[in-house]
């Protein structure tokens, strides 16, 4: 009980200094009653504006109620299309889970593998290819690759939509160009620590003991080698939470990512601060969910809990 | 046979992961669907007074709504909704409306939907609307006359108010006042070919109202956007929408190579460097300003970063606008010129300019900076500009807070078609100006009042013979519309930017 009262405190406080940051770089960053207006407006239109959403109180005035409404979860209006702000963001909340889960799931999956073959024999010609393509991809931005992908699946041989919104696989790009993207980091990772693994004592060990390359590998390497994994992907999945951007501007994708971009493009206020506040939610229920899975993972961590 | 069941375990989730997609795709199997890729959709959806009058909305808002009027690729006012117009005293415009005009929940068009739609746009909430604020500042209000004829008065006499009403969207009176402006925009109802089914960030549907007076061929219309002009090219090429606006010139072969049919269409929008003269420095002496313009070789620029669609500008308008004067050269590229224009103004050692643009709103705009910034280096000046958002531009333009001695800025005719509208910008504004020639400033307001036509073009040609030598900006290119239609598109054309929805079908 007192763990969980210790990480509500800590969510509170993170909220907090993030919101309140939050507030003072949007107020810094441009007067969205001016772009309401539109060009040319009149000042006198520019105050009216100003008085609806309350910006022409003082700072320190703006500060209090902000505080008090997002106490209450209300982040207000969207100065743009007025729907609730929250509400409005949540609605394509589900869109972005379901690609980042896809996402993280299918990384997993090419890169683990990937990533234990490399690092047990690093030095072998052919996976020093494959490493040397791993570099190369890691190189390449998901812009690139997602447009690659569209010109060969979608342009030349017509096979899947590069469309949101049109079906089952209207999934399968996106997702795609996310693991593809997030892989050769994670491949790299793996392929270090089972590379690290192997000049261990307790691998020696097991070798000395005639253990099989098969054991020696699943046994003895891979576990150790998972926990620096799990930390990368406990990242990735918090990155990508906040918006695959560069995907879901080439797919049209209703995520968190363009509503954030759109947001600031139009000095939406309160549709800024929601989608910072449910991704900096997310971020941290995700760090909480991957304390756990190291406790899980390492018994060392375990023990220091004891 | 562990392996196996390993594999088969994550195939499974995988795919049960992706099914859970199936339920958030809406996909329109209509037979006769016209979908068309667009770099944006409306951020306020569907209110149309809450968005300027041109794109991203008029992608939209065409489809939906009709105003009382249409300017065409000439600059000429056409009917719309209004059939004919006269005015009634200086500052009073009577309005003939069509009849027998529906909307499309049934509501009919009249006196009373034009009187509402203007109360709106006068009142306070109205006034707080880009529409109401800078396109209509000086609607006072509208009084019918009968079922099908309505008296709209302004402040002072306003010779282009039918041009300015082509801005003016008009609303089902019922509909919007009922859900109020807000829960319209989620549902909106207009006159136009199509009603809309649902509004998305990233995607609207709409279904042909047949009962329009502008009945579309098609039975449905998609409008996706798609922000990046290579995604919007590969949707067209692998036929998955069949209309794509807005491709990049570098775009046309590859487009046409995949059998798409471009067009281009002349904008009503001059590309341009404006110059704080306001601010003082060396753009405050005319000199200067015009060897800037001889400096850059704009039919290079038109030619090779437009793809020779567009056309080097010659004065602050294009031949699309009324009040466009042919007899008007501008600027032929001419190096030596500009020198001996920048010795006489004192700067033979060359002078730094600095500028803040904004890119991404016209084809090749970032490339087109570049060759201007390569072209005045020829003759000595350093052009130094940063690119910032147009969050950061607009303030920096209603106060005229410029740093530098210049700053990006697109002539802009569009809805109305008149070039009234951009030499607007360029008087003696009470706040913000950044550029004040008193002669000029006269003419301009001269023409604003004028009603009687040959004098105002004859004004407005004038106009255009001052502005242009006066030089308050460096007149780049006359911008182009592209669109590339797929295979089977037919009945498609744009004028105003403005497609006309209705013609459009698929074979």
């Amino acid at each position: 009980m007192k763990a969980v009262g210790s990480r509500l405190l800590q969510l509170v406080v993170l909220l907090g200094i993030i919101s309140t940051t939050l507030f003072l770089l949007l107020r810094l960053s441009g007067d969205p009653a001016i772009l309401l207006a539109g060009e040319g407006a009149s000042p006198e239109t520019i105050d009216a504006i100003r008085a609806d959403y309350g910006f022409d109180k003082s700072l320190f005035q703006q500060y209090l109620m902000f505080l008090w409404d997002i106490a209450r979860l209300d982040f207000g209006k969207s100065l743009v299309n007025s729907q609730p702000a929250l509400g409005f963001v949540l609605q394509y909340l589900p869109s972005t889970l379901h690609l980042t889960f896809l996402a993280v799931f299918f990384n997993s999956i090419i890169a683990i593998p990937a990533g234990v073959w490399l690092g047990a024999k690093p030095t072998q010609r052919r996976r020093k290819v494959l490493s040397t393509i791993v570099s190369v991809a890691q190189g390449t931005p998901a812009y690139v690759i997602g447009l690659l992908l569209i010109q060969i699946f979608s342009v030349w041989l017509g096979w899947l939509p590069s469309i949101a919104g049109t079906g089952t696989w209207a999934w399968v790009l996106p997702t795609a160009t996310l693991s593809f993207a997030l892989a050769p980091n994670l491949i790299r990772v793996v392929a270090a620590s089972v590379e690290d693994t192997t000049r261990q004592d307790y691998y020696r060990t097991a070798k000395a003991n005639g253990a099989a390359p098969n054991v020696l590998l699943i046994k003895h390497s891979l576990p150790n080698a998972l926990l620096s994994t799990t930390s990368l992907l406990g990242a990735q999945f918090a990155f990508l939470l906040s918006g695959a951007l560069i995907t879901e501007y080439i797919f049209a994708w209703p995520g968190l990512g363009l509503i954030l971009v759109q947001s600031i493009t139009n000095l939406d206020f309160p549709t800024i601060q929601a989608t910072v506040f449910v991704v900096a939610y997310l971020v941290f229920i995700v760090n909480l969910i991957m304390d756990q899975v190291f406790r899980l993972a390492d018994p060392r961590l375990r023990r220091s809990q004891l | 046979m562990r392996h196996k069941k390993i594999l088969s375990a994550t195939l499974s989730v995988a795919m049960a992961a992706l099914m859970v997609g199936v339920s958030q795709a809406p996909v329109s199997a209509a037979p006769n669907t016209i979908t068309i890729a667009v770099p944006g959709l409306p951020p306020s959806q569907g209110n149309p007074y809450k968005e300027g009058p041109g794109t991203p909305g008029i992608h939209t808002y065409a489809a939906i709504f009709d105003a009382l009027t249409r300017v065409d690729d000439k600059g000429i006012v056409r009917a719309r909704l209004a059939t004919y117009w006269k005015t009634v005293n200086p500052t009073t415009w009577r309005f003939t409306l069509r009849e027998d005009v529906k909307f499309s929940n049934g509501e009919a068009f009249n006196a009373d939907a034009v009187n509402a739609t203007v109360d709106f746009l006068v009142s306070a909430d109205g006034r707080k609307t880009v529409i109401g604020s800078t396109e209509l500042p000086e609607l006072t209000g509208a009084t019918k006359v009968s079922e099908y004829v309505v008296d709209v008065t302004t402040k002072t006499p306003d010779a282009i108010l039918p041009a300015k009403l082509a801005a003016l969207y008009i609303v089902a009176p019922k509909a919007w006042k009922s859900a109020g402006q807000d829960v319209f925009a989620k549902a909106p109802i207009g006159t136009g070919p199509y009603k809309v089914d649902s509004i998305t960030t990233t995607r609207i549907e709409m279904t042909a109202f047949t009962g329009s007076w502008r009945e579309p061929k098609a039975d449905k219309l998609v409008i996706i956007p798609l922000a990046d002009a290579a995604s919007r090219l590969q949707a067209l090429q692998s036929g998955q929408v069949n209309m794509v606006a807005g491709i990049n010139p570098d775009q046309i072969a590859a487009a046409k190579k995949s059998k798409a049919t471009v067009i281009s269409v002349p904008a009503p929008q001059v590309m341009s460097l404006a110059f704080n003269v306001v601010g003082g420095g060396a753009v405050k002496d005319v000199r200067v300003r015009q060897a800037l313009n001889y400096a850059v070789d704009k039919e290079a620029i038109a030619n090779g970063l437009l793809a020779g669609k567009g056309k080097a500008a010659t004065q602050g308008v294009t031949p699309v606008v009324y009040g466009y004067n042919k007899a008007v050269t501008g600027y032929q590229y001419d190096p030596a010129k500009a020198k001996e224009l920048l010795t006489a103004a004192g700067y033979a050692s060359g002078l730094t300019i600095a500028a803040d643009i904004t890119v991404g709103s016209f084809p090749s705009d970032n490339l087109i900076y570049q060759a201007v910034k390569s072209d005045l280096a020829k003759v000595g000046v350093t052009l130094n500009y940063t690119t910032i958002t147009f969050a950061q531009w607009l303030p920096q333009y209603n106060a005229n807070s410029w740093k530098g001695e210049a700053f990006g800025l697109s002539w802009n005719s569009a809805p109305r078609g008149d070039s009234s509208r951009p030499y607007a910008i360029f008087v003696c504004k009470p706040v913000g100006a950044f550029y004040c020639n008193a002669e000029e400033d006269a003419l301009v307001k001269k023409a604003a009042t004028e009603l009687n036509a040959a004098k105002r073009l004859a004004i407005l040609k004038e106009v255009a013979v001052k502005v242009t030598a006066s030089a308050p900006a460096l007149y780049i290119v006359e911008q182009i519309d592209l669109y590339a239609l797929g295979k089977g598109v037919k009945g498609f054309s744009a004028g105003n930017r403005a497609i006309a929805y209705e013609n459009i079908y698929v074979r």
